[in-house]
């Protein structure tokens, strides 16, 4: 990890360790954010930003993800980027983010947007960032969204969730320009910060569990004295590294093309791993891992919510799987390449 | 993020490994279009001498020791580039493997100048095949509980007792073997053992082959009858094999053999273009993900040893994870691919049914999911 992912790190567990335990949107929090400077991480220099920072972004992610904070970073952060890419102006606050290549799709005509059926908008926010195609391009626009008293529903994880039915005439964009970028680097990017968050997340998992296991005796010894145990907690642990490899390795990725292969790589395996360590988490804490008054639950319930988030495994496989078939007897240069998905 | 307990900080490849990957692809390509071989899983345990020796010609054994030896001096990330090649290739470098990978490695840390004199070269030629001279019948998963004996004698050592699941015993010329040359004491089962270098083809050894469910003999009992091994055979000092072998088995363990056993297969059944659809397309897509995830964690021990660490619990996860995707490999390969299991049949059948009929060695062989858990956990302060 270089200096300024290892400092970003620290940073976040400054700004997120000490943040309260409820889900919603905790505005205290999010200001000692935007503070630091995370929102507008992936803005150019001359804004302030670090530019294309996305390894660096991702050790953001993953102390984030450790802490168990319930805030729409990884999406404003995408949508920040996206905005400033596109030359578009980059307003203050907290941002919702639709992108292509999840459904249900959307269409632009004009400055209207048009979909079919209920779009999920998680965190819905004010402003609305949105990378669609358009003409063989992707298009970025901003729309204002009229937040209802009450959001209806909420994820696993805790996040408000907006079920919005397409507005009378379409959505209308009040800015749009083209992204100059591959049209799956948006999506590769949220999901590469979801698979950093759910890599932290696990990781601080696994240390719980380590400290319960040695502390909680039962039949006259540690429960972390008995073999099965502790092959659940290797187990867990070889997951979350696992997880945090393909972390690293989408971080590291030198181009647009190499980034969505591997960023597809890294969501995959990091929402194929939150289900097994999150359970085996649980397992390990017995009762009491289950209750609200305990900490685990913030931890578990984020990462059943991030890993559906910019695509869930079943997601990224079949279209890692498609290239993988394709490729047919170039798999293994492909492999060591990069496949461009 | 860096993982607090396990440490898999990411490797770079160094500069020139582009083209050494080029050069080793082409070299088996050609070999590959000549007849030479053809794709094998587990391919590192597909004995052939004569291509063993191509290899050696070539560099590709050795590559990191000195090269007064017949080594290349080169980075273990070189190395890494060339065996990942030749393993995702499926030839047959089972006659050089272990020596490259371990035995070697060991008598340069450990054994006398004479001995690496003596044998250095041979194996960076392929001239010569080494044995892992570890389980017993009554010391498997523990190994400490081994009743093979090295009693001291002027001027060397006196060897007695059976070692068994040697692979390539019945064809090695050399085997690290590990023996009692202590009694065992109360409370230190580790103690009293030494690791020596023995060769094979002498008065006193008996060897015989053991034929597995498969039908192949690549594993062999191995018989001690008071074998004389002069004192320039032992590594290390006498008492300190358990230190030795555990450090042997960090080399073993960590390496891309380790989740590209099956490689082959996989390969197969794409460029076959028996895979089709979308339960197919989500079974290996699932497969390529933890490929390269473990791909990456192997890199980085690779990396590891570059900086001269000796990562024997991130070897001890990568082989766990690894050998459990090889396990599940065959199986999922059987749903995605639609192809029936068939030896004597053309080429992915065979190797579809050879790989489930091989998939029980994977977990058993260099350390089983069980023992690694166990030592990952201890890594993780919980015993």
């Amino acid at each position: 990890m270089n200096e300024l992912a290892s400092m970003l790190g620290d940073a976040a567990t400054r700004v997120f360790g000490n943040a309260a335990d409820d889900d919603g949107f905790d505005s205290t929090v999010w200001a000692r954010a935007e503070e630091a400077g995370f929102d507008r991480l992936l803005l150019a220099e001359s804004e302030g930003g670090a530019g294309d920072a996305f390894g660096e972004a991702a050790a953001m992610l993953g102390s984030f993800g450790a802490s168990a904070v319930a805030l729409p970073l990884a999406e404003t952060l995408v949508a920040n980027w996206c905005l400033g890419q596109a030359g578009l102006e980059i307003v203050e606050g907290p941002k919702s983010i639709l992108l292509p290549g999840l459904p249900p799709a959307l269409h632009l005509d004009g400055s209207r947007l048009h979909w079919r059926g209920l779009l999920d908008i998680a965190w819905p926010a004010s402003n609305l960032v949105i990378a669609v195609p358009e003409a063989g391009q992707t298009m970025i626009g901003i729309a204002d969204l009229a937040l209802p008293a009450d959001i209806p529903a909420t994820g696993p994880g805790g996040e408000p969730v907006l079920p919005l039915a397409e507005p009378s005439g379409g959505l209308l964009l009040k800015a749009k320009a083209p992204l100059s970028r591959a049209e799956g680097v948006p999506l590769a990017l949220l999901a590469l910060f979801k698979a950093a968050a759910i890599a932290g997340a696990l990781n601080r998992m696994t240390d719980m569990a380590v400290d319960y296991a040695n502390t909680r005796r039962q039949f006259g010894r540690a429960i972390s004295g008995f073999q099965a145990v502790q092959h659940m907690l290797a187990h867990m642990a070889s997951e979350a590294a696992a997880t945090a490899a393909a972390v690293q390795f989408a971080s590291r990725a030198a181009d647009d093309v190499g980034l969505i292969w591997a960023a597809a790589i890294a969501k995959a395996r990091a929402s194929e791993a939150a289900g097994i360590v999150a359970a085996l988490a649980h397992q390990i804490h017995g009762a009491i891992g289950f209750t609200q008054e305990f900490e685990l639950h913030r931890l578990t319930r984020r990462v059943w919510s991030w890993r559906e988030e910019a695509g869930n495994e079943a997601y990224w496989q079949d279209r890692i799987g498609k290239g993988a078939i394709a490729a047919g007897e170039t798999i293994w240069p492909s492999m060591t390449g990069g496949l461009k998905l | 993020m860096a993982n607090a307990r396990f440490s898999f900080p990411a490797a770079e490849l160094p500069e020139g490994s582009d083209s050494l990957r080029t050069e080793i692809r082409d070299f088996l390509d050609a070999q590959r279009k000549a007849g030479r071989f053809s794709p094998h899983c587990s391919g590192w345990m597909v004995f052939d001498r004569a291509f063993s020796q191509l290899c050696g010609a070539r560099g590709y054994i050795g590559m990191t020791w000195p090269k007064k030896y017949g080594g290349g001096e080169r980075s273990p990330l070189e190395r890494f580039v060339v065996i990942e090649e030749l393993l995702a290739a499926g030839a047959p470098v089972g006659a050089h493997w272990v020596g490259d990978r371990q035995s070697g490695p060991q008598i340069l840390r450990h054994g006398s100048e004479e001995l690496r004199e003596q044998v250095l070269p041979l194996v960076t030629r392929g001239d010569i095949t080494f044995a892992i001279g570890m389980s017993e019948p009554d010391a498997g998963s523990d190994l400490a509980n081994i009743r093979s004996r090295a009693d001291k004698v002027d001027g060397g050592w006196r060897l007695n007792g059976r070692k068994i699941w040697t692979t390539n015993g019945h064809r090695a010329d050399y085997m690290i073997g590990l023996f009692r040359t202590d009694p065992r004491a109360e409370g230190a089962r580790h103690a009293g053992m030494t690791q020596f270098v023995v060769p094979l083809a002498q008065e006193g050894i008996t060897r015989r082959p053991i034929r597995d469910l498969l039908g192949e003999e690549d594993f062999a009992e191995i018989t001690f009858d008071d074998v004389f091994l002069p004192d320039r055979y032992v590594l290390g000092q006498p008492g300190e094999g358990w230190a030795l072998v555990t450090a042997e088995l960090a080399y073993e363990r960590g390496g891309p053999e380790r989740f590209l056993s099956v490689f082959p297969l996989f390969a197969e059944t794409l460029a076959a273009g028996a895979a089709s659809g979308q339960v197919a397309e989500r079974i290996i897509g699932r497969l390529v993900t933890h490929l390269v995830s473990l791909r990456e964690m192997s890199m980085s021990i690779a990396g590891q040893l570059a900086k001269g660490d000796l990562p024997s619990l991130e070897a001890a996860v990568v082989k766990d994870l690894g050998n459990a995707l090889e396990r599940e490999m065959p199986e999922l390969l059987r749903l995605a691919g639609m192809a029936a299991p068939m030896r004597g049949a053309d080429e992915l059948r065979r190797m579809l049914a050879e790989a489930i009929m091989a998939a029980p060695s994977f977990t058993l062989r260099g350390g089983t999911p069980e023992v690694l858990r166990g030592i990952i956990a201890r890594g993780m302060g919980l015993r």
